[in-house]
């Protein structure tokens, strides 16, 4: 058995058909016995077919302007894409010229020097240095000092073979200006060739080479 | 049914996709103008809701049924619709009077029409949604919740007191059990 308060809250359930078997049966012999809830009930009838007389106004989608609005869409956002790939394009090849063509990394007085623009002239190699005796500072224990010696010794020596492939480097870039200069002046040469063998063999099966003249 | 149109669709055939509207364009009208209440914004709704089908349809797929998707997109595009009615009618001094219907045009189907959806709309979000999707709709519980994303039992609970709410306002508008009988 259920109570009116209970009935209630089942009432739009049961209207819908959304109650299970054993429940609806127990809901309905409640309504049959109460006045009160059968009257709520009937209320809710109502409402339910007052809501089914509501009407829809009719409504065709227009295939044609949903189409052209999609066509929009997509070429709107095409265009932003192709906007943000140009943008990105720009900026790695800004970058890639930056650090490819001008940038030169240095090991120079125990720091690391980075600096824009064309190779400096090559410089003489530097002479090897010399193993140092460290000396010892106050208070360190012995075996210490060998260690601090000997990081020292492969410090200096880590400077000098960047320093030396530095200077290797910059050898083989004046090498490359030189060879496309040379490269530069042979395809000259040739087209000077070309141009006068052309010339040659115009002048021989026309005659004179007048400017403005026909043939 | 849907299934296989939406397969055709997807395949490529522009047949298929406006099957899929001729079908699906009266009930989405039904839902659109119950759910926002504004008959005359039905149109643009429709409009608003295919289009959206029409770009997302390359990533349709079916973990569910194609109507769940398709009232998924038209409670987005409604939600949308009534946020910027809400946006809208904040930012103006006086809110402009919808219009009356005239003499001229009254009768009785079109008054009904218009208590019912002024009642819904008296009823928040969250309680109109459910009584919307149940009785015009007639999704039960179960699908309700997946497209929701809120327990069926919450949302029976939400379906016996919106249905409560719009019978007490109705009747205060002038609606009785005996009218139109």
């Amino acid at each position: 058995m259920i109570d009116c308060l209970q009935a209630r809250s089942h009432l739009a359930a049961l209207l819908y058909g959304d109650l299970n078997g054993p429940e609806a049966v127990t809901l309905r012999a409640h309504l049959e016995s109460c006045p009160a809830c059968r009257s709520e009930y009937a209320t809710l009838e109502r409402v339910r077919q007052t809501l089914n007389q509501a009407d829809t106004p009719p409504v065709h989608v227009d295939l044609v302007r949903l189409h052209q609005a999609a066509n929009q869409l997509q070429q709107s956002r095409l265009r932003r894409w192709r906007r943000v790939a140009v943008t990105a394009a720009a900026l790695a090849a800004l970058l890639l010229l930056a650090f490819s063509l001008s940038l030169e990394v240095r090991w120079e007085a125990h720091q690391l020097v980075v600096r824009w623009g064309h190779p400096s002239q090559p410089t003489p190699a530097p002479s090897p240095p010399t193993p140092t005796v460290v000396s010892a500072p106050a208070g360190l224990p012995a075996n210490l000092v060998d260690d601090v010696a000997v990081t020292k010794e492969l410090v200096r020596l880590l400077a000098a073979d960047l320093a030396s492939r530095d200077q290797r480097q910059q050898q083989a870039i004046v090498g490359l200006q030189l060879r496309v200069e040379v490269l530069q002046r042979q395809s000259q040469q040739r087209w000077a060739i070309t141009e006068r063998d052309v010339n040659a063999l115009y002048t021989a099966y026309f005659g004179s080479k007048e400017k403005g003249a026909n043939p | 049914m849907d299934a296989e149109i939406v397969r055709r669709w997807q395949e490529g055939d522009p047949a298929a996709f406006e099957a899929l509207v001729r079908r699906w364009q009266q009930p989405m009208a039904r839902f659109l103008t119950r759910l926002v209440g504004d008959a005359e914004a039905t149109a643009d709704l429709c409009q608003e809701v295919f289009l959206r089908v029409y770009l997302a349809g390359p990533r349709y797929r079916e973990a569910g049924t194609f109507a769940a998707w398709l009232y998924r997109i038209a409670l987005n595009v409604a939600r949308d619709a009534g946020r910027k009615e809400r946006r809208h009618s904040a930012s103006l001094e006086s809110v402009a009077p919808k219009a009356q219907a005239s003499p001229a045009d009254h009768c009785e189907q079109q008054e009904l029409t218009r208590l019912v959806d002024e009642a819904l709309q008296t009823l928040p979000e969250p309680l109109r949604e459910v009584l919307v999707l149940r009785h015009f709709e007639n999704l039960h519980f179960e699908e309700m919740a997946r497209l929701l994303s809120t327990p069926a039992s919450t949302l029976k609970s939400r379906f016996a007191v919106a249905l409560d709410r719009l019978r007490r306002t109705l009747q205060l508008r002038g609606w009785t059990v005996e009218e139109n009988t």
